[in-house]
């Protein structure tokens, strides 16, 4: 029997038999991670690329597109960053959007100018329709660096710190922005509702 | 640093609260995550996503997948036939639930917005108001009939992944001519199916991997036409070389 040493059994190919197994496990393992992804993040990934700027009917495509980005990097992706990976591919797949939709501007400008003239009944306030239509009234007119730290703070429950590290920028900047953001929202919603926000539910 | 309140838990008006409710509680459609899984390449799709069901799948042979696609489609063949006819037999006898008409939705107040924790999370259906129209059977016109009883008797979305799920397990473990099979299976069981896109691609991809280059750019180069910013379209175009 030939002894080979330790380090040049390493370096020996595997037989295809092994190889085979090892690249169908490796396979499946990948599968298994993708499809916890997708159970644990859809959700999450929808909602960032709506609340960001993605027309409604585009959202499934580009919840797929940003799946099969993350997809193609896995190998790059930690464990214990994929929701942050995620994220960011969201957003730059919103910000994609949204430069088209821009291309298509006269229309929704239109609407958005519709939905913030269109005096408001109180009833129509609180139909969920209606009031995610509004939402993207409102969002649409904030600056883009305030909706997002608007969007992630507010509708997503990040924290400043996650989402200091998720835009790569200080948390002394985030709070600055979610501080105006805040603001900026509050005044538009004021504005949306007029001299009648104040009697609903009272 | 300090975290401040999030406006959702001190709305300054119901309108507020009723926007950042909207933000939070978007779902996407009931297909998403099935069409997610499969522009990913994901085999199981309509069966369980424990780790063992997938072990399971992946371990399968080769000629257990001919099997399987070949009892899917022979009892798909069977059972579709006899499950539309045991559908619209309940149907004709009026007991069938009203389908929810858009119109008469609209027209119904607005569901409150107080609410539950676990309605914050997933939009309560609204039902339909009382004294609101309900539409009555009786007063249906023959189109409206027509088109609900098209509804009510398509297929289920988990009898077409289910067929799918066959064709794409056999195609990963490089079975092309059991996924044709399966996807031959799947055109005849489900004409106008919702996930014939899927289908297509996955057809494609089995008659490039069978050696059908030729019929596989063709339907490549079709696919392409009618959906150029398809999700899928980078994936038709590695499977011929386009």
């Amino acid at each position: 029997m030939v002894l080979i040493p330790y380090p040049l059994v390493l370096r020996l190919p595997l037989p295809p038999a092994a190889a085979t197994l090892k690249l169908v496990t490796r396979s499946s393992e990948r599968d298994t991670r993708l499809r916890a992804m997708v159970d644990r993040y859809l959700d999450f990934v929808a909602r960032v690329l709506r609340n960001a700027g993605t027309p409604e009917a585009e959202v499934d495509d580009d919840v797929q597109r940003t799946f099969i980005a993350v997809a193609n990097r896995l190998d790059d992706v930690r464990p214990d960053a994929e929701k942050s990976f995620l994220l960011q591919t969201a957003l730059r797949m919103a910000a994609h959007a949204r430069r088209t939709l821009a291309r298509r501007r006269e229309v929704h400008d239109s609407d958005a100018q519709l939905l913030i003239q269109t005096p408001l009944q109180p009833e129509q306030m609180l139909d969920q329709k209606r009031a995610r239509q509004l939402l993207d009234g409102v969002l649409s007119e904030m600056t883009l660096e305030l909706r997002t730290v608007f969007v992630l703070y507010e509708l997503e429950e990040l924290s400043m710190t996650e989402i200091a590290a998720a835009l790569r920028i200080p948390q002394g900047t985030v709070a600055s922005r979610l501080r105006r953001a805040r603001a900026d929202f509050r005044d538009r919603v004021r504005a949306l509702s007029g001299s009648t926000h104040a009697e609903v539910g009272s | 640093m300090t975290e401040p309140t999030r406006l959702l838990d001190t709305p300054e008006s119901e309108l507020e609260r009723a926007l950042l409710d909207a933000g939070r509680s978007y779902t996407v459609s009931g297909s998403s995550r099935t069409k997610t899984l499969l522009a990913l390449g994901l085999t199981g799709v309509a069966t369980s996503t424990a780790p063992s069901a997938v072990a399971a799948t992946s371990g399968l042979t080769k000629a257990t997948l001919t099997k399987v696609a070949l009892a899917v489609i022979v009892i798909g063949s069977a059972a579709i036939p006899v499950w539309r006819y045991l559908d619209r037999a309940p149907s004709a006898q009026g007991t069938q639930p009203p389908a929810v008409h858009l119109d008469a939705a609209l027209r119904s107040p607005p569901a409150p917005v107080e609410s539950t924790p676990a309605a914050e999370s997933a939009p309560a259906p609204s039902a339909p108001a009382e004294g609101a129209e309900t539409p009555q059977p009786a007063a249906r016109s023959a189109g409206t009939a027509r088109a609900e009883s098209r509804v009510v008797s398509a297929p289920p979305l988990a009898a077409e992944l289910a067929a799918l799920d066959v064709a794409r397990t056999s195609l990963s473990h490089s079975d092309p001519g059991a996924a044709l099979v399966a996807l031959d299976g799947y055109a005849r069981n489900f004409p106008h199916g919702k996930l014939s896109i899927e289908a297509e691609v996955l057809r494609i991809g089995a008659l490039a991997k069978s050696g059908q280059s030729d019929a596989a750019r063709k339907r490549a180069e079709a696919f392409l036409r009618r959906h150029p910013d398809s999700v899928l379209a980078s994936r038709v175009r590695s499977y011929v070389g386009l």
